[in-house]
């Protein structure tokens, strides 16, 4: 199967990004192309949910770990939505499990969301993003 | 099963190839009676074999090389070998970008199969990677 992937706008200044299928060193430039128009048009806060992947490589980690780098760039940052036993090891072995900030559904990211604002899209041991409203 | 059978498949050497590779192995490894989660495995893990050799590629290359996928389903493992042709450099010498580290491509495949090695040529580049059948119970 090959990726979808389908925006929504959580904000002014942030995006639920929900890919389905897989993640590929074919289809991965869609990722990356998706996250940058969102961030030149305004967009700096992510949240990437893979509950729908089927298969994400490591071209598909590079594209979630640059854009990452470009949400905070602009003060922002990029959190995941993932309970796939699977894919959650493959954040662990990658050690990228310490850099995103992981939530099981996007029910718990609300939740977050409304006690702590943006900070709920940075990992919580990692200084996030500026503190301003998106 | 015979003691061992070979299962091969040859494509251009292109991204959106990966996917039919994927299949391939994917009926190989559920053939061979691999849990779900060691399917899963080994997909990914030659889905990186392949970027792994797709972004080598020398870009002065005018054609597109073939990439081959060899699966030799043994009686208690799965070897694979991905491999594709490329050409020799100016110098005769193996590919020195072939040495560089593979970041986490690499990483992902060393952790999730039993043996990964590169070998080089100087006309091939090539992954053998092996998973192990586990015990049965």
């Amino acid at each position: 199967m090959e990726l979808q992937i389908l925006r929504r706008n959580l904000g002014p200044e942030a995006s639920l990004i929900e890919l389905v299928g897989e993640v590929d060193i074919y289809t991965s430039p869609r990722l990356k192309a998706t996250l940058q128009e969102a961030l030149e048009t305004g967009i700096r806060y992510f949240l990437v949910s893979l509950e729908r992947v089927e298969m994400l490589d490591s071209t598909g980690l590079g594209a979630l770990v640059g854009g990452r780098a470009r949400a905070r760039e602009r003060g922002g940052d990029l959190a995941l939505v993932c309970a796939q036993g699977r894919l959650l090891r493959l954040l662990q072995i990658t050690g990228l499990r310490h850099i995103f900030r992981v939530y099981p559904d996007e029910e718990h990211f609300l939740a977050a969301y409304r006690a702590e604002g943006v900070a709920a899209f940075s990992h919580p041991v990692i200084a996030g993003g500026s503190n301003d409203a998106p | 099963m015979p003691p061992e059978a070979l299962v091969s498949l040859r494509v251009p050497g292109l991204p959106e190839y990966l996917l039919v590779v994927r299949l391939m192995v994917s009926g190989v490894a559920t053939r061979m009676n691999f849990p779900a989660e060691a399917v899963e495995d080994i997909k990914l893990a030659v889905s990186e074999a392949c970027t792994f050799l797709l972004e080598r590629r020398r870009p002065s290359a005018q054609e597109v090389p073939p990439l081959e996928v060899r699966c030799h389903l043994q009686e208690q493992a799965l070897a694979i070998e991905v491999e594709m042709e490329s050409p020799p450099s100016p110098s005769g010498s193996p590919a020195a970008e072939a040495l560089e580290p593979a970041g986490l491509g690499m990483l992902i495949m060393q952790c999730i199969m039993d043996e990964v090695e590169i070998l080089e040529t100087a006309s091939s580049l090539s992954l053998r990677m092996m998973k192990r059948l586990p015990p049965a119970e």
